[in-house]
């Protein structure tokens, strides 16, 4: 069966200046992941085992904090799952997820 | 004609209207391209011009970075850099200070226990554990007898029956005299049964029989060989001598220099300090544990992994002001080094979590009747001297009830049996849901399973469960440990799985040990049904205390251990240690509350 070719549609969005004027969200804390497998918090690197009693500490002090999880587009499923369900068991549901390529 | 001229009229009409409209169009569409092309244009200008800003705001920062700064200038840009950072650091210095105190503090229980054990409390104990060994050695030469029936399977049985009943009284009532016959009995069963584990007894009975049975037998040379380990310790108990006791610094040092660097260098030398009395407490803890000479646990103990630190020597010298790259790559220096305090922090809390998890010398004696009732292989309550441990680590005052149970550590018939639970196999698998936390809202009728295992193995068993030979995982989980000596010189590291059945798998390898860790989060302390299932044979141990060992080799089946246990509220800690012989190699957890049961 010939698969049918997916149409492209170019959308040109509407320029939003208040968007712009939006303030850094600096209460964000960003776990990243990289193709290697290795962690980083905040964009230091740590273990895992640190990293457990990183989120930890944070779950006690807000479950509620707005955490990301930068994970790069080669890393493993495996790593990306890990994660997932420590922030699950850690009851931190505020959780983002952002696929990234990594350049040298 | 008239008509025709109106006729031609309406077309000429029409003809000139649509040439009109067609340039009009073309017009309009040229207009159209070229306002594109001009908005492309403008938006090409736009970028280089932006780039070209870009580059010499680049440039002008970086000839600002190398330009020379005013006093008035550096001392602002110091001020800044200080201040609160160092208030940070300070913060991070006096809580590892804690931590270490706190250290100190079952390092001294343990060394009380080791340096006030006498040699008669020491014997006692070792009668206790031949008795207990001696016990389990028949149980699973009968067991092997009766599966895999041969004749010089049931012949040897027969034989460690009798020793028993009769080697053994009369060696614990004459030693010195008795000793060395009742340890070369049991050296020669040893031998027989590893003979029999060699050479395939029962090829000609049947094909496809050759073998079965084998890996009990070498089950049972290891367990003659625990019960002959133990004859000779209590022929030869180890006398204690001066130097052998522990007597490291766990005295905190004053800090000397209060600079900023001075209280960094001071952080990472705590930590050196942590690590140290750390090892030595895991020592303390093995030579407590085996009864064995502090000198010979401390070659059995894996050190901690010790990490290599930074020790940002810029920081030695004040803020250089010379301009303002010096004094950013400075700034720098100084979180990086908050950041590095914060990760030791972070590192001690997690070892000193182990270590309060396991010790708890006041309840020493229920800890010890809890691991003698993890062997027994019916269902039985835990649930009660579980409680008891949790308050005695709790300082919540003590269940005197229990205390008394624990005196001795042989009282465990008073661990109530549970009486017989079905498990329906395959309703179970089908429905169980998966959970690791739960709270009083939780609505779950039935069986739960444990989903997310972190896995570390293979490391060489040679086809026989024999828990005394101890591996890293057992003194501590560390997530981000890397072992050399896995089965074959394997690389061990602890790989995270998910298993979407009440059957986890280990990548697999005959005559194995894995060690699988996990964590249940409790929002109040509660007591659960454990059922636990392995194939070949499982360890486990929650929050530090054994409540499942099985010695022999089995097949996977659901209900294999029935426990029923206290999870403490807040975070559990699961860690199971599961042996594998020939064949496939599986493990079940899973928890169902009590009252869900009637």
């Amino acid at each position: 069966m010939q698969k049918k070719q997916e149409k492209r549609i170019d959308v040109s969005l509407p320029s939003s200046k208040s968007a712009e004027k939006l303030l850094l969200d600096d209460k964000q804390q960003v776990i990243t992941l990289t193709s290697a497998g290795s962690f980083y918090f905040q964009g230091l690197p740590i273990g895992r085992s640190s990293l457990r009693e990183k989120l930890k500490s944070l779950s006690e002090e807000n479950p509620y904090i707005r955490i990301r999880l930068d994970a790069d587009k080669q890393s493993s499923i495996r790593n990306v799952a890990e994660i997932l369900d420590l922030l699950q068991f850690l009851n931190l549901k505020n959780v983002g997820i952002r696929t990234y390529e990594e350049r040298s | 004609m008239k008509k025709d001229l109106n006729r031609f009229g309406i077309l000429f009409f029409l003809g000139i209207s649509l040439i009109l409209h067609l340039l009009l169009f073309s017009l309009f569409s040229l207009t159209g391209l070229l306002d594109s092309q001009l908005k492309f244009d403008k938006e090409e200008i736009k970028l280089k011009a932006d780039q070209a800003k870009k580059r010499k705001k680049e440039k002008k920062l970086a000839k600002n970075l190398k330009k020379p700064l005013s006093s008035n200038q550096a001392k602002k840009l110091k001020e800044s850099i200080a201040g609160k950072k160092d208030l940070k650091l300070i913060l991070y210095r006096k809580k590892i200070q804690a931590q270490f105190e706190k250290l100190s503090k079952i390092y001294q229980q343990h060394q009380n226990t080791y340096s006030y054990q006498d040699s008669k409390q020491l014997g006692d104990e070792l009668k206790k554990r031949l008795q207990s060994a001696i016990f389990i050695l028949k149980l699973e030469s009968r067991k092997l007898a009766r599966r895999y029936s041969l004749e010089v399977r049931v012949k040897l049985a027969q034989e460690i029956q009798n020793f028993a009943n009769l080697r053994i009284p009369a060696f614990l009532a004459n030693p010195e005299k008795e000793g060395e016959k009742t340890s070369s009995a049991f050296q020669v069963i040893s031998l027989l049964a590893e003979k029999n584990a060699n050479a395939p007894l029962n090829r000609l009975a049947s094909p496809g029989w050759h073998s079965l049975g084998l890996s009990e037998d070498k089950q049972i040379a290891v367990l003659a060989k625990r019960v002959d380990e133990i004859i000779q310790q209590l022929r030869n108990p180890f006398k204690k001598h001066q130097d052998e006791n522990s007597n490291i610094d766990i005295s905190l040092s004053e800090i000397s220099d209060s600079s900023f660097f001075g209280q960094y260098q001071y952080i990472l030398s705590l930590e050196n300090q942590f690590l140290e009395v750390f090892d030595e407490i895991r020592a303390l803890e093995v030579a407590n544990e085996k009864l064995i000479s502090l000198s010979k646990a401390r070659k059995k103990v894996f050190p901690v992994q010790r990490k290599e630190r930074n020790s940002f020597n810029i920081l030695a010298n004040s803020a250089p002001v010379e301009n303002l790259a010096k004094l950013k790559e400075y700034a720098e220096a100084v979180k990086s080094s908050i950041e590095e305090a914060k990760k030791i922090h972070f590192r001690l809390a997690a070892l000193l979590n182990q270590l309060t998890q396991n010790s708890n010398p006041k309840a020493d004696n229920v800890q010890k009747a809890l691991a003698r009732a993890a062997q027994t292989s019916g269902s039985i309550d835990l649930s009660q001297a579980m409680r008891f441990l949790s308050s005695e680590g709790k300082g919540e005052g003590t269940n005197a009830k229990f205390a008394k149970i624990g005196e001795g550590g042989e009282n465990m018939q008073k661990m109530k049996k549970i009486p017989r639970i079905h498990l329906p196999s395959q309703k179970i698998q089908a429905t169980s849901l998966v959970g690791r936390r739960y709270s009083q809202e939780s609505e779950r009728a039935g069986w739960v399973y444990i989903d997310a295992w972190h896995i570390i193995g293979p490391w060489e068993n040679h086809g026989a469960v024999n828990y005394s030979v101890n591996h890293p995982p057992e003194q501590g989980v560390d997530l981000d440990a890397v072992y050399e000596n896995g089965k074959g010189g394997k690389v061990l590291r602890w790989e995270f799985t998910q298993s979407n059945n009440i059957r986890v798998i280990p990548p697999y390898a005959n005559d194995a040990t894995y060690y699988l860790f996990t964590e249940i989060y409790f929002e109040e302390g509660k007591d659960m049904l454990l059922s636990i299932s392995s194939d070949d044979a499982a360890k486990v141990w929650i929050n530090g205390q054994v409540i499942w060992q099985e010695n022999g080799l089995s097949s996977w089946y659901l209900g294999e251990g029935i426990r029923k246990v206290y999870f403490k509220k807040g975070i559990n800690i699961i860690l199971v240690r599961l042996e594998n012989g020939p064949g496939e190699v599986l493990f079940s957890f899973l928890l169902c509350p009590p009252e869900k049961l009637k």
